[in-house]
């Protein structure tokens, strides 16, 4: 139970973790949960349309795993408190680094392939048809083997091909993450202003007690 | 004199677009940040929409001077 800072109206937050668990899968979602229907889809509609606006921005680029030394994607630390709209890069990326060595879905939310980075021959043809930069010769192609090694590096292609649109669509994608964390830490604790609040009530009880035990005495 | 003030508004407004070019980008973001923040301190329809537009003015302001700021260095050095 949380109060309202507002009217001071009790606030059923029902299961605070189940509510904090939905809303990180989906803004809102724990708002919607608890009943909390204005809010769960202002925060629907609001952070979906910022992440969804940058995603598009940055060429649907801008949102991928990679923990590789040298090649980390600390914007991912952000952008993971969208929830399920970004799970699919993690995936992608345990994919493409994997034995398989290939991302699925023509490599959406799939990390950029590195220099020397060795991929499945499908992939690497899947590439070349997505990227009218790239051909055949920018792939170091393995003699009897299913896997080729790219020689260029398809992140400065990404940033050749989107210029800033890469950093706005980043930019966005972040903070759609970082709002998301704020709001569920109001599906689980209640509003913020209600904690102040209650703070701020109890100091005064406490002042106006001990003011009173003052002159009893 | 007043009637001057929207005209120069729209030109300082203008200057500085065209001197911090994807300025306009952030705009959509301060408003969602205003409603996020606004909806994250209040519970009632009526107090969000109120707690917004002072979340909107905070921000534009702070934001605004930092940005002021960053330009008058860009100027000097």
């Amino acid at each position: 139970m949380a109060v309202s800072p507002d009217d001071g109206a009790a606030i059923d937050l029902k299961q605070p973790m189940v509510a904090m668990l939905l809303a990180w899968l989906l803004p809102g979602a724990g708002h919607l949960y608890q009943g909390r229907r204005f809010k769960g889809v202002l925060f629907l509609v609001v952070i979906l349309s910022v992440y969804l606006t940058g995603f598009v921005l940055g060429g649907g680029r801008v949102v991928y795993w990679s923990w590789k030394p040298g090649e980390q994607r600390w914007a991912m630390a952000c952008q993971a408190g969208i929830g399920i709209a970004a799970l699919p890069a993690a995936a992608q990326s345990m994919l493409l680094n994997g034995s398989g060595k290939a991302a699925m879905a023509g490599g959406f939310m799939a990390p950029p392939v590195g220099l020397n980075q060795p991929v499945d021959e499908g992939y690497a043809r899947s590439m070349i048809a997505r990227m009218p930069s790239l051909s055949e010769d920018d792939f170091r192609q393995q003699p009897r083997m299913r896997v080729w090694e790219f020689l260029r590096d398809e992140l400065s292609i990404w940033h050749h091909d989107l210029g800033r649109w890469f950093e706005i669509g980043t930019l966005y994608t972040m903070i759609a993450g970082m709002l998301n964390m704020l709001v569920i830490y109001d599906a689980g604790f209640g509003p913020m202003g209600a904690a102040a609040s209650e703070r701020r009530g109890e100091a005064e009880g406490k002042g106006s007690s001990s003011g009173s035990e003052d002159a009893a005495d | 004199m007043a009637g001057l003030a929207p005209m120069i508004a729209v030109v300082l407004a203008a200057s500085l677009l065209d001197r911090v070019p994807g300025l306009a980008f952030g705009v959509p973001l301060l408003i969602a940040a205003s409603f996020v923040f606004a909806a994250t301190h209040h519970e009632d329809p009526e107090a969000i929409r109120g707690a917004m537009l002072q979340w909107l003015a905070w921000l534009g302001v702070i934001l605004g001077a930092v940005l002021a700021l960053v330009l008058l260095i860009g100027i000097w050095v």
